[in-house]
């Protein structure tokens, strides 16, 4: 048996504790592969290997695959890969692992930096960017009066623009003028940048967030873009991590309404960061996978540590919703019998009762009700075997448990724009649910089909692909 | 309807319908040559290279709206008329192919559409042959695809795949319009959230897809190469597609094809399962090039496996892209004559498996 030592090449601000999955595959025999290890960006790991050929499969976040091929000979054989995910600069290393640069491969006519899989450990290169400004932009911070909210609240009328703007969508988003009154602008220059992207390190927030808070982008010619902060976000260890926004310039074109520049967030979590990105991503097994690791425990569960971080919401709720969203994710690709057994072994009615309690003690949160509602309308216990015309609303819920989804959607409207765009993807979906159930059955639910309107228009101007929810605001 | 395989087992099956439209004769100069041929190309696939025991072909409709064509050849040589993709066959064929699928929960219901697409916002719109048939309604005769999408939760087939061959490009017409336009075909009404699906965009939203003059498109090329072993693993001992090694795949093979970078996959996945069994090994696209890749253009490169070898006819500054049996390989590269400071590299008995390998041969400093 030999020693394979796997460790991560490439700069990452803070040095965290990431974990990439990775499968080391024997050709010859799949009994000796180890597949969907965690490997840790802050260490080097040493794996221990029978003899055989190798090939050291790394998967990122951003959908890259990374192959190395190794041959361990006997028990004395030491073989070493150090990783390379290439990033074009070291400061964008967080958003290149996680897929944030996705289009910088537009950007490049050469295959050298799109082609990173490397034979052995040699290192591609990637060629350095010319540094250029390419925008003249402002960030604005918009700390939210809480007598602002309320008042948008007790209106109830979706044509208070002005009030409920920076909480949600605004239907008629040229209005933008209308809320500049609310904002406090600060002005931020970028940290670093290229002729491609800027990076602006957009703070931690401490103790000191009040509210929820968003970030604008603007510029010349640029379509304004916003998003709602997840802040303060609390690490494992109680402190408040570092957030990023990287403006990436695709390609300048009129015609996309973004105009080609996206707006991305990334939380330098040391433990759940490459968890949001396979997240982000739509990998939700592999983010299972990055879960596992996290867990300190030997004998924790991926289910177990999701659970604890749905359990520890007080400390951050939003990685709390994020646990809900896997957690939940997971039990929608399982079939009927999965989910029963699933159902016997864990204990679903504990965290089915942390849902509930997301949705009630974080009243600003508005991906507690979306989630309360997606899981009350996959509840296995009311599961029946997948039958197309016995899988309605009406078939499958009981007439108290729809009223409860029907609610807890359009609660998730009333609070704003879900955290993270899953939750609007999940919002949309059941919201036309709700729709066609009451249209079929010939009475039209004008409560619903109101929300629904507000939320085509801001699933309209959404990228799904962003794990948080990003806003194109006017276009 | 079209179909070439008509079964309807109650036993779990592949269900498969093929659209492709290159004719859009209500809107000029919209004509494309890549997606009947990108249609014809995947079934022929299907029919001939398709193995999945546990979910064998039952059924598969073409629908194919070509400018100079109304049959379709099948590789043993039956010949079958078509219809046209028109909104109405399309709905038609697409409710058979629904109803087919539901005979069992353990089915795999296979979508495959190319042709022109449009994004409205942030919304995918798959343009049939009658699209803009009436001026007054120009958007009509279009599947709304999320719409869609979502309604197949109605479908009682437990894995479903979704192939996606089409721009996503907006259009200043539909820019005001907020809900998706088209027609989602069916409405949904069951409860989401109860399948295994994969959805794979052959670009991103906002961007174009590339058809290839007289030639399959981009990505059904990419596509059927992931089928034929890029999207494979083995890790349940014997070489598979699975749903959720498509992406990996085509994220490096739609590059590949178009010798550039403006085509991405966008993929979403829910859930791994399999999907084909290749009945031979895995054909896995492999790039072999020098470090510096500036070598490339001195350097003989040559592989071998056995008793076969090949050598790259020309030099060439470009990386060779070939597409090889899972298995062990030599790759050389010569430098002949001498062209300091490079020297020549072997690399030996390197093992090739998908999804896809990439091949450098460092010629300086020692060599491998």
């Amino acid at each position: 048996m030999g020693r394979l030592k796997l460790s991560f090449g490439n700069y990452l601000q803070g040095n965290p504790q990431l974990v990439l999955v990775t499968n080391i595959i024997n050709v010859d025999d799949e009994r000796k592969s180890k597949r969907n290890l965690a490997i840790s960006t802050a260490e080097s790991q040493d794996i221990l290997l029978d003899s055989g050929q190798y090939i050291v499969e790394v998967i990122l976040p951003s959908g890259q695959v990374i192959n190395y091929e190794i041959k361990v000979e006997d028990q004395f054989d030491d073989k070493e890969i150090i990783m390379h995910a290439g990033s074009p600069h070291e400061w964008l290393g967080w958003q290149q692992l996680l897929g944030n640069t996705e289009g910088y491969m537009y950007l490049q006519s050469s295959g050298e930096t799109r082609l990173q899989q490397v034979v052995g450990t040699v290192e591609v290169d990637t060629p350095v960017v010319e540094r250029e400004v390419f925008l003249v932009k402002t960030l604005y911070s918009i700390p939210s009066p809480e007598s602002t909210l309320q008042r948008a609240i007790d209106s109830g009328s979706w044509s208070d623009l002005a009030g409920r703007g920076y909480y949600f969508l605004i239907p008629d988003a040229r209005k933008i003028s209308d809320f500049n009154n609310y904002i406090h602008s600060e002005s931020n220059q970028p940290e670093v940048y290229d002729r491609y992207h800027q990076l602006h390190e957009v703070g931690s927030f401490g103790n000191n967030a009040v509210g929820r808070i968003s970030l604008f982008v603007q510029g010349q010619d640029i379509p304004t873009q916003y998003c709602t902060l997840p802040v303060p976000w609390k690490q494992r260890n109680g402190e408040a991590t570092q957030i990023d926004a990287l403006i990436f310039r695709e390609k300048l074109d009129d015609k996309i309404a973004d105009a080609g520049f996206r707006l991305s967030l990334v939380v330098q979590d040391r433990d759940f960061g490459t968890l949001l990105g396979y997240m982000g991503s739509g990998e939700l097994s592999l983010a299972r996978m990055v879960l596992s690791n996290i867990a300190q425990d030997a004998d924790t569960t991926i289910d177990d540590l999701a659970m604890e971080f749905l359990y520890d919401k007080r400390k951050n709720p939003f990685a709390a919703a994020a646990g809900a969203y896997i957690l939940l994710a997971r039990e929608s690709i399982m079939d009927y019998s999965e989910r029963k057994k699933e159902q016997n072994e864990r204990n679903r009615p504990l965290w089915k009762k942390w849902i509930s309690n997301l949705m009630n003690w974080f009243q600003w949160l508005p991906d507690g009700p979306v989630l309360y509602a997606w899981m009350i309308m996959n509840d296995p216990e009311l599961d029946i075997p997948r039958k197309h015309d016995k899988r309605t609303l009406r078939n499958i819920l009981s007439d108290n448990e729809r009223e409860a989804a029907r609610r807890s959607l359009l609660e998730c409207v009333n609070r704003g724009l879900p955290y993270y765009s899953r939750g609007v993807r999940i919002l949309l979906d059941g919201l036309v649910l709700f729709a066609n159930d009451a249209r079929i059955a010939g009475e039209a639910d004008l409560e619903i089909e109101s929300a629904l309107k507000i939320v085509w228009e801001l699933a309209s101007r959404i990228n799904m692909k962003q794990l948080f929810t990003t806003v194109l605001l006017d276009r | 309807m079209t179909l070439i395989r008509k079964g309807k087992p109650r036993t779990p099956s592949a269900h498969v319908i093929i659209i492709g439209v290159g004719d859009y004769p209500h809107w000029p100069n919209a004509q494309l040559s890549s997606p009947p041929i990108s249609s014809r190309e995947l079934t022929d696939w299907f029919l001939t290279e398709y193995n999945n025991p546990e979910r064998p072909l039952a059924s598969l409709a073409l629908l194919v709206s070509d400018s100079n064509a109304t049959k379709y050849t099948e590789p043993g040589g039956q010949v079958h008329n078509i219809r046209r993709a028109t909104l109405k066959h399309v709905s038609s064929s697409i409710k058979g192919w629904i109803r087919r699928c539901n005979r069992n929960s353990g089915n795999i219901a296979i979508f495959f559409f190319c042709g022109h697409g449009i994004m409205n916002n942030r919304f995918t719109t798959l343009l049939l042959e009658d699209f803009h048939k009436d001026p007054l309604d120009p958007y009509r005769n279009a599947i709304a695809f999320y719409r869609f999408h979502l309604a197949m939760e109605n479908c009682t087939a437990f894995h479903q795949c979704f192939f996606i061959d089409a721009c996503r490009t907006p259009t200043g017409q539909s820019i005001s319009v907020m809900e998706p336009i088209g027609d989602s075909i069916i409405q949904s009404y069951v409860i989401p959230g109860n399948r295994l699906h994969t959805i794979q965009y052959s670009t991103l939203a906002g961007k174009k897809a590339y058809s290839q003059p007289d030639k399959a498109s981009v990505f059904t090329e990419a596509l059927i190469k992931v089928l034929n072993g890029a999207g494979c693993d083995n890790f349940q001992g014997k070489w598979c597609v699975y749903s959720d090694r498509i992406t990996i795949g085509l994220n490096h093979l739609l590059p590949r094809t178009r010798g550039d970078a403006n085509q991405i996959v966008n993929g979403e996945t829910a859930g791994s399962f399999p999907i084909h069994y290749p009945i031979d090994k895995p054909i896995v696209p492999v790039t072999i090039g020098c470090d510096p890749s500036m070598a490339n253009e001195f350097a003989h490169l040559s592989f071998s496996i056995g008793d076969f070898s090949e050598k790259r006819q020309n030099q060439d500054p470009s990386d060779w892209n070939v597409d090889l049996k899972e298995g062990e390989y030599d790759f050389h590269a010569v430098f002949n004559p001498p062209m300091l400071p490079y020297q020549d590299s072997n690399i030996l008995n390197s093992h090739i498996r998908p999804p896809y390998r990439m091949i450098r041969h460092k010629v300086e400093g020692g060599g491998n």
